[in-house]
């Protein structure tokens, strides 16, 4: 592939009358993934929604040289799959079937699964360690579980770019590296990931580029050791931190309130 | 409390000055005949048209005036109508009230509080029935003489019709609503009158009551006689009517249209009815 | 797709108990016909009293409780599926009722005797106005608001409807408040049959057509669209494809309350929370429901014109109060 997988030119969105992104422009090649970081009411969750093309947006937003804006639904969600922060699942679906329901775009109407289509569900599934409870009603799940469970479903979609919010929100530490390396392998396919983060020491260390947003403009962009710095944790976050290195990777630990400057 | 304490005294005013007002209404009426006398059911409206004497009936009903519902409309025309309120009624300063027993039993109760006489009438479910009921509105009206001369009336005209050959023919009552009158109804008495049988009372339906037009067909009787139909605007109550299995049994049975008005409530008009009937079943009104 | 054998089953046997109560309301009357009589007077051309009963009045009372149970069986589980609301239901959220009132406005004006394709269209106008204030008001709040909106829309419209019935001149109109309220089949005819059917089927369609979009709509509308799914399609066809096939039924049989939401509820665990799959099974099992309910009405009170919400009520208003106890939690 020759251009980059996403490609974001001026970005501009307005949610109820206040411009939340301005001017943003950013390119993801694939075997990236970035970790979307920033504090709260930066604009992350309203860029991932906006790559995801579910707001109007000002600007071009490019998966594979493709415009989104000129492609149908399904088209679309054959590009990139979406996990949303809220784990809503409305109805009592076994997990194995709430899975499936990635291979939705896969698929025309009333046609059954393909054994592809059995293969890729059960692949996810047992990605995010989920196949255990195949059978189960995934809203008998623990909060975890069922981040897990539809971050499977997403998997389920076979994208190549992998659009993520908050993933590792309600996670164990064992099930947050878990992700972290699913997302990293995942890269390693060739597929693009971007996940939103709160975590700051877990980006640093499994992120292999980080985009620091505050006030819906890209403030930093970079590999983690570059973005993550004593002084953008302070300018952006408010924050001071511990650094070092363990282990061959960048140890960030937030530590306490500092005055802004 | 003190805003209380005033209503409380208004009240009390207002009672005395009705209770007077009450009293110079009210004449001697227990030996006399009453002169001031209001209907305010159909029923009774009709009966009092017939039996009461010249300025004696101070106002009937409204729907007395309602072609679809009265047989003595143009009889209405010549008296003032109410609407069954108490309180314009009370205003009529009536020495008698007539009404019915199921209707307006909020009325008749408020005006009894206020003392006024109210006879009730039952509505009539046989031409005996009827015959009481205009003996009894002559008693109380004081024109026993009226009265007897209208029975008689009907007495004669009952056994001239019950001399004449039944046909006993099946005939079907079938009104608006998918109604029916069975036995212990006016229009029952009115069919058997007019030598027919009626479809309803074969089937054990006492009382009006609805009938599923599935048993209408099946019974495929001579004569369908459906009530009235025309009642403006549209309503679903005339649906059945239009319905294809009730049109394809009136071209095989034919139809006669009776006015519901005449079987509502009893009377000479009652009879009218019977010779309808007699005629839609072919058969000769005199004896030959 | 795994217990794909269990789900053929559960729709073989519903499309049995279907077809077993449609032949039942067939056979079954106050005119008490032999069984074999009654159906082979079905296909027989002669004009007997028999055969005019079969063809003109118990078919197409049949047909009408097969496409009115069906039509809120279906529209119970759509409205359900694409609110991601368990409470949601024709009759609850005052679809029904507006429909009603639509029909009503035909009727007693006398528009629909002049114009006869006027009673399903004003049914649909009313039904449509209803659904698209529920779904507006359902899109900013949780499951309660759907169902406070859904009692102001149906009292309003009960209100008007009782309204413009007392105020017809026409002496029974007061007295037909209980159809339009209640629902009932008796003495329907094929005029009926053929006044509704092309705006149901054109309703089922619709409504058929978004199983896979409400089996992703499961997991919120950011995720459905994110898998493909065209919200704004999926929001046009459940609003029209619910008003067509509720309003064309309410127009012919009056509003019945319950079914959709009794039905796709004893269901959902049956087709594993699948709404693609739910949807057959609901429409079936609504078209149960009203057969056997209208069946039951024939003999519970014969002669008394008993109302068919009366039994779907009995039934259903006890179900939605389980409901609503169990799941208060979440409600408030």
């Amino acid at each position: 592939m020759s251009g980059p997988l996403l490609d974001i030119a001026g970005l501009d969105v307005d949610l109820g009358g206040t411009s939340v992104v301005r001017g943003l422009s950013l390119s993801v090649k694939t075997g990236e993934f970035v970790g979307l970081i920033g504090p709260n009411g930066a604009g992350k969750s309203t860029l991932l929604r906006a790559i995801a093309g579910l707001i109007p947006v000002g600007g071009t937003v490019s998966v594979a040289g493709e415009r989104l804006d000129r492609l149908g639904t399904t088209e679309r969600a054959l590009r990139l799959a979406y996990v949303p922060q809220e784990h809503e699942i409305a109805w009592p679906v076994p997990v194995e079937t709430l899975v499936a329901l990635g291979r939705t775009p896969h698929r025309s109407s009333f046609t059954p699964l393909s054994s592809r289509d059995r293969q890729t569900v059960k692949d996810a599934m047992v990605r995010m360690d989920v196949a255990r409870f195949a059978k189960r009603p995934a809203t008998a799940l623990s909060g975890g579980e069922k981040a897990r469970v539809l971050i499977a479903r997403a998997l389920a979609q076979d994208t190549p770019l992998i659009l993520a919010d908050e993933p590792a929100a309600g996670l164990d530490p064992a099930y947050q590296i878990a992700l972290m390396r699913v997302f990293r392998d995942l890269a390693g396919e060739g597929r693009g990931i971007i996940a939103s983060m709160h975590d700051l020491g877990l980006s640093a260390r499994w992120c292999t580029r980080l985009v620091l947003l505050n006030g819906g403009k890209i403030v930093a962009d970079g590999p983690p050791e570059a973005v993550l710095t004593p002084e953008t944790l302070r300018s952006i976050y408010g924050v001071s931190g511990f650094f070092g290195t363990a282990e061959d990777g960048l140890v960030v630990q937030p530590l306490d309130l500092v005055e802004r400057r | 409390m003190t805003n209380r304490a005033n209503h409380r005294g208004k009240g009390a005013a207002l009672a005395a000055f009705l209770a007077c007002a009450l009293l110079s209404a009210i004449p001697a009426w227990a030996d006399t005949k009453p002169a001031r006398v209001v209907s305010i059911n159909l029923c009774t409206d009709q009966l009092a048209m017939l039996i009461a004497g010249k300025g004696q009936l101070l106002s009937v009903s409204a729907i007395a005036r309602d072609p679809q519902s009265s047989a003595m409309v143009k009889e209405a025309e010549g008296f003032p109508v109410n609407h069954g309120q108490a309180e314009e009624i009370f205003l009529q300063k009536p020495d008698l009230v007539l009404a019915g027993v199921y209707t307006t039993r909020a009325t008749v109760g408020l005006l009894k509080e206020l003392n006024i006489r109210v006879e009730q009438f039952a509505p009539e479910t046989s031409f005996d029935d009827v015959k009481a009921s205009m003996r009894r509105m002559g008693v109380l009206l004081g024109q026993e003489m009226r009265a007897e001369e209208l029975v008689g009336q009907i007495d004669a005209e009952l056994d001239r019709l019950k001399r004449l050959p039944r046909s006993g023919k099946l005939a079907a009552l079938y009104y608006a609503n998918s109604y029916t009158s069975g036995s212990g109804t006016l229009a029952h008495a009115a069919l058997e009158a007019a030598g027919l049988e009626n479809l309803a009372a074969r089937l054990g339906i006492q009382g009006t009551a609805s009938i599923p037009l599935e048993a209408l067909v099946l019974a495929m009787p001579d004569v369908v006689v459906a009530g009235d139909r025309d009642y403006k605007p549209p309503a679903l109550a005339q649906e059945n009517f239009v319905h294809p299995a009730f049109r394809a049994l009136i071209e095989h049975s034919g139809e006669v249209a009776m006015p519901v008005r005449n079987t509502v409530c009893g009377g000479p008009f009652t009879l009218a009815a019977v010779h309808m009937l007699r005629a839609a079943a072919g058969q000769e009104l005199v004896a030959r | 797709m795994m217990a794909s054998r269990g789900y053929w089953l559960l729709i073989g046997g519903l499309t049995f108990l279907t077809f077993v109560l449609f032949v039942l309301s067939l056979a079954l009357g106050p005119a008490g016909i032999a069984f074999g009589e009654s159906l082979s007077a079905l296909f027989s051309g002669d004009g007997g009293p028999i055969v005019l009963i079969m063809q003109e009045i118990r078919l197409p009372r049949a047909i009408l409780g097969l496409l009115t149970g069906a039509t809120l069986g279906l529209s119970g589980a759509v409205l359900q599926g694409f609110l991601r609301n368990p409470l949601a239901e024709p009759g609850l959220v005052g679809i029904s009722s507006s429909a009603s009132l639509g029909a009503v406005l035909a009727i007693y004006t006398g528009f629909s005797a002049a114009f006869p394709l006027g009673l399903p269209l004003a049914a649909l106008a009313g039904a449509l106005i209803a659904v698209i204030v529920v779904q507006a008001l359902a899109g900013s709040g949780g499951v309660l608001t759907v169902i406070l909106a859904g009692v102001a829309v149906s009292s309003f419209a009960s209100a008007m409807t009782s309204l413009a019935l007392n105020l017809s001149p026409n002496p029974f109109a007061a007295l037909e408040i209980m159809f339009w309220m209640l629902g009932s089949l008796a003495d329907r005819s094929m005029t009926h049959v053929w006044l509704a059917t092309p705006f149901i089927l054109a309703g089922w369609l619709m409504l058929a057509s978004l199983g896979r979009s409400l089996d992703a709509l499961t997991l919120g509308a950011d995720a459905a669209a994110s898998m493909g799914v065209d919200l704004n399609r999926t929001r046009r066809f459940a609003i029209l494809g619910t008003a067509l096939s509720v309003g064309a039924a309410t127009a012919v049989a009056g509003a019945i309350g319950f079914v959709g939401l009794v039905i796709p509820h004893i269901l959902r665990p049956l087709t594993g929370g699948l709404q693609s799959r739910l949807l057959p099974a609901s429409a079936l099992g609504g078209a149960s429901m009203i057969l056997a309910a209208d069946i039951l009405v024939r003999f519970v009170a014969p002669g008394r014109d008993l109302k068919l919400g009366v039994l779907t009520a009995i039934v259903g208003a006890p179900f939605f109060l389980w409901l609503v106890w169990k799941s208060r939690r979440d409600l408030l």
